[in-house]
């Protein structure tokens, strides 16, 4: 048995072309995954009756939102107790911001709050340059969301109906956040 | 080449260089070599400094981009180089003993891990056979430049090569090596291995190799030691402009 080896001439050629080649086949292997099983996450495409909690309100708004969903925990809580709904004087009383009157209010809109008998909390703006007039509509229990509506223009008349379709008929929108890609990623629209 | 002073068929390769050009960046290390290393020999190449023989070494080890064919035609399945080198770059501080070494040289296992049970025989015997043995605890750096060209001997036996590539093996050796180094070159030869021989002692080649080739960039005698050995053909290959000679 023998065998003729021959001495290949050492040099980095062959070497480079191996690891252009597998470089190549890690980016074609990677591409490949993130083709067949990446997600678009940052493509929440929002309806267009509702209106994006984090772009499109103005600052005013964005305070007054975030406290609504503050106090709608406490309600909720305060439902469980009493087994009613809190009034709005009672909670202005226990100082929850939006309902209680201050400066703070005052600088975002006056908003004027009244409880709707058909289960929601309505907030007239005084100001609606300022912020919009809102709606904070209760679930039927105690355990479901919060539900925000704002509405611009200055003729805020009392919803008589708070189902969707009448509420977007009559020109409300609905505030919703979403947790995407652009809350770290600067996005414009 | 006394083939029948062979036991059997020679173990080692032939060798066949065929062409080989060798230029480092723009200067020309090797031009146009070609000669034949028989199986089996001892083949002694010799030359001035810088002609190039290390060169033609490292090439036959695969670590230069040569140009040109250079075959190593392998008559078994079994196909070891060792390689001997002049020196050995070390730090003389360095806290590495000679069984260290061997064992960094010739097992897989970290060497402070000490000698595997796999190669310690191996490696008794070859130290053994250059007489280091008694002194396997020294430190590298507290050898003499003899014991450690016997060091360097004994982990090219390891294992046991078909084909050894000596450059200067005899240069840093002290008489007792030498001994030592003439009785592994006999035993190479009964056992049929190629050994391919890069020496300066001319003396030392006309004794004790099969065939000698002068090396100055180019080939310029390749020949038994007592034709190529002649005053002129040194002359010629130890001059400085030895190119504007004929070849020989």
């Amino acid at each position: 048995m023998s065998r003729a080896q021959v001495v290949r001439p050492a040099g980095a050629g062959h070497e480079t072309l191996y690891v252009l080649l597998v470089s190549l086949l890690i980016v074609i292997l990677a591409a490949t995954v993130v083709m067949l099983r990446g997600e678009r996450e940052d493509e929440q495409a929002i309806a267009s009756h509702q209106i994006d909690a984090r772009r499109d309100l103005t600052a005013a708004e964005q305070g007054l939102y975030t406290d609504l969903r503050v106090a709608f925990d406490e309600i909720q809580l305060l439902r469980e107790e009493t087994a009613a709904v809190p009034s709005v004087q009672a909670l202005a009383d226990e100082g929850l911001p939006p309902f209680v009157v201050d400066a703070g209010s005052q600088s975002r809109g006056s908003h004027q709050w009244s409880w709707l008998e058909t289960g929601a909390y309505l907030g007239r703006s005084q100001a609606p340059q300022v912020a919009g007039s809102l709606l904070l509509i209760l679930p039927g229990d105690s355990s479901g969301q919060a539900d925000v509506w704002l509405r611009r223009d200055s003729a805020a008349v009392t919803p008589d109906d708070l189902g969707h379709a009448a509420l977007i008929a009559a020109g409300w929108q609905q505030v919703v956040s979403h947790y995407d890609a652009g809350v770290t990623r600067e996005h414009r629209h | 080449m006394t083939a029948a002073a062979h036991l059997d068929a020679p173990s080692g390769p032939r060798i066949e260089f065929a062409g080989i050009d060798l230029t480092l960046g723009r200067t020309r290390i090797l031009e146009q070599v070609s000669f034949n290393v028989a199986a089996g020999s001892v083949h002694a190449i010799v030359g001035p400094n810088g002609g190039g023989k290390s060169s033609l070494i490292k090439t036959l080890l695969g670590q230069m981009p040569h140009q040109g064919q250079l075959t190593l035609h392998w008559p078994s399945a079994l196909e070891v180089i060792g390689y001997v080198p002049q020196a050995l770059e070390f730090d003389r501080g360095l806290p590495m003993t000679v069984d260290d070494f061997m064992a960094a040289m010739c097992q897989r296992r970290p060497a402070f891990l000490g000698l595997s049970r796999r190669v310690q025989p191996a490696i008794d015997a070859a130290l053994a056979r250059v007489g280091m043995l008694d002194k396997r605890k020294r430190r590298m750096g507290a050898l003499s430049g003899g014991e450690r060209q016997r060091v360097l001997l004994a982990q090219g036996l390891i294992p046991e090569p078909q084909l050894l590539v000596l450059d200067e093996p005899m240069s840093a050796l002290d008489e007792a090596g030498i001994q030592v180094f003439e009785q592994l070159l006999h035993s190479w030869r009964q056992s049929g291995t190629t050994v391919l021989w890069i020496e300066h002692d001319l003396q030392a080649v006309l004794r004790l190799a099969d065939r000698v080739t002068g090396l100055s960039r180019q080939v310029l005698f390749d020949a038994p030691p007592v034709q190529a050995l002649t005053p002129e053909r040194l002359l010629s290959l130890f001059s400085v402009h030895p190119r504007s000679e004929s070849l020989a």
